[in-house]
Formats: structure tokens, sequence, C-alpha cells
């Protein structure tokens, strides 16, 4: 059974996606640069990417999500994955690849993504 | 004869490179000729520094920078010997625009290949091209990161004196 922590982050989780998922994502899995499932539309906080680059519209994003609803979708998520995000204030829109993976307790997801296409 | 001013040698590799035909018209560059970008190193207020510059290079574009000026020797006499990179950021592979701009006719100044045109005509044709990919961790935030940097030297012609 989870511990009292891990219940309280879960509840955290869900709140805060409820509160600032405010983006649908779409989300492919990919093998070696190959497609290899449909897309998955799902909903995600975007995380100012301010913090990683100092200017905007660049070539990062960061993007948070439910490891629940990657379950739902049938995705286990990898480097190499492709995001598609669209245009905002922060984010140039287009295709995003994968970079790094971050998982918390509760069940939280973060996708550090670099936009390597025009 | 006096030192030829870096930053004149960068704007003249890049109208060389402007002018190969095959490799402004690529869909590896996403604007053609206006893809082709120089980091000039500038100490005033409000700029930053190549590794910024090259961490948020656009994708599709190619930069290009001085990485120095040293002494050395050339047909055994002293000159001057001005290093330089080119960093890829291709629509593609790396290996495809390395190609291109390496075996590239630059029709400026004088519809030669590139490795064997002379930028200006103070300068020798560009020697120890080389291409090298690496993949480095920049920090939490961004992970691993690749990258992929041509260089090469321009030697100056005659003595320095």
């Amino acid at each position: 059974m989870d511990s009292f922590f891990e219940q309280q982050l879960a509840v955290l989780n869900a709140q805060m996606l409820s509160s600032f998922g405010t983006e649908t994502i779409s989300y492919q899995r990919r093998i070696a640069g190959t497609e290899a499932g449909g897309d998955a539309d799902l909903q995600a906080v975007p995380i100012d990417p301010l913090r990683l680059e100092g200017f905007t519209n660049g070539n990062f994003a960061v993007r948070w999500l439910q490891k629940q609803d990657l379950e739902e979708a049938n995705i286990t998520p990898a480097k190499g994955d492709i995001v598609r995000l669209a245009d905002g204030t922060f984010t140039r829109g287009g295709n995003y690849t994968v970079m790094q993976i971050q998982e918390d307790l509760g069940g939280g997801v973060r996708l550090v993504l670099e936009r390597r296409s025009t | 004869m006096a030192m030829t001013d870096p930053d004149i040698l960068t704007d003249a590799i890049i109208a060389s490179l402007q002018s190969i035909d095959a490799l402004v018209t690529s869909d590896l560059l996403r604007a053609g000729a206006q893809s082709i970008i120089a980091y000039k190193t500038n100490m005033e207020e409000g700029f930053v520094n190549i590794e910024d510059f090259v961490l948020q290079q656009d994708a599709g574009t190619i930069v290009v920078f001085w990485r120095g000026t040293r002494t050395g020797i050339f047909d055994k006499k002293d000159t001057i010997k001005h290093d330089f990179g080119i960093s890829l950021k291709p629509n593609g592979r790396a290996s495809q625009i390395f190609t291109m701009i390496r075996e590239g006719v630059c029709a400026v100044p004088e519809g030669r290949k590139f490795k064997l045109t002379q930028v200006t005509t103070d300068v020798r044709p560009p020697e120890d091209m080389a291409c090298t990919n690496r993949s480095v961790y920049i920090a939490g935030n961004f992970g691993v990161r690749e990258f992929s940097d041509i260089t090469f030297t321009l030697t100056e012609r005659g003595i320095d004196n």
C-alpha cells in the first residue's frame, strides 16, 4: 500500500492537473525514430520554459502529466517519443522530442522536451 | 602585414556558404541563406555567450563562429592561424550537411568547392577541416544534448611582421 506521503502527493497531483492542466498534448511513441503507435491526446500542465532557456519560444519545453493517463492510453513513455505542442505564449508549436522523463511518487510525470525540427 | 579581423573572416565564410546553391536550396536548412548565422563574441551588455547561443540555436540552421586565433607555421614560415567552428543543427542528418558544406561549390568568391575556397584574398583555403559529434550532459533541466560541429583553420597568407 502506498505510504501516507505518496497518497497525499497523488491527491495533490490530481488537484494540480484539474486546476492547471489546461493543455492537450498529442503523444506519439517512436522506436528509433519510427512511429510505433497511434497518437494519444493527454491533458498536461505547461511548465514555464523560461527556467530552461532564459528566453521564450526556444528549443525546450517542459510538460507535466499524470502517469495514470499514460497507462490508460497504453503508453510507456521513452526518450525519443514525439510530443506535439500547440502554439502558446511561451512555446512555439510543433513536434518535440522527449529528452528526459521524471516520475514522482504520487504518479506525476515530468517530460523535458526538445524541438529538433522546424 | 596586418592581421585580418576574425569577424571579417566570419562574414566572408558566411558569404561563401550562402553561395552554395545545393546548401541553400536544401531542406536541411529552414530558410535557405538566412539560416546561415554568425555568432560574434561580444562583451557588451545584452549579449550572452556561444554556449547559450548554440543551445538556443534554431532547428534548421547553422552557426558560424570564431573559436580563436594563434600563431603557427605554414611552409616553414610564421603565420597567423584563425580557428573557426560551424555548429550544425540541420532538419535531418549532420553527415549530409557536412558533406554539402565541404564539397559544396561556392559561387562567392570564385566558384570552387568550400574546402578549396579562399574566402578572402588574405587567407588560404580551410585546413584541418573536421566534423565532430558529441552528446553532453548540460544540466538537470536540459539533460543530454547532442551537438555536431565542423572545425577548420584559416591561415593568413604572407609573413606575420
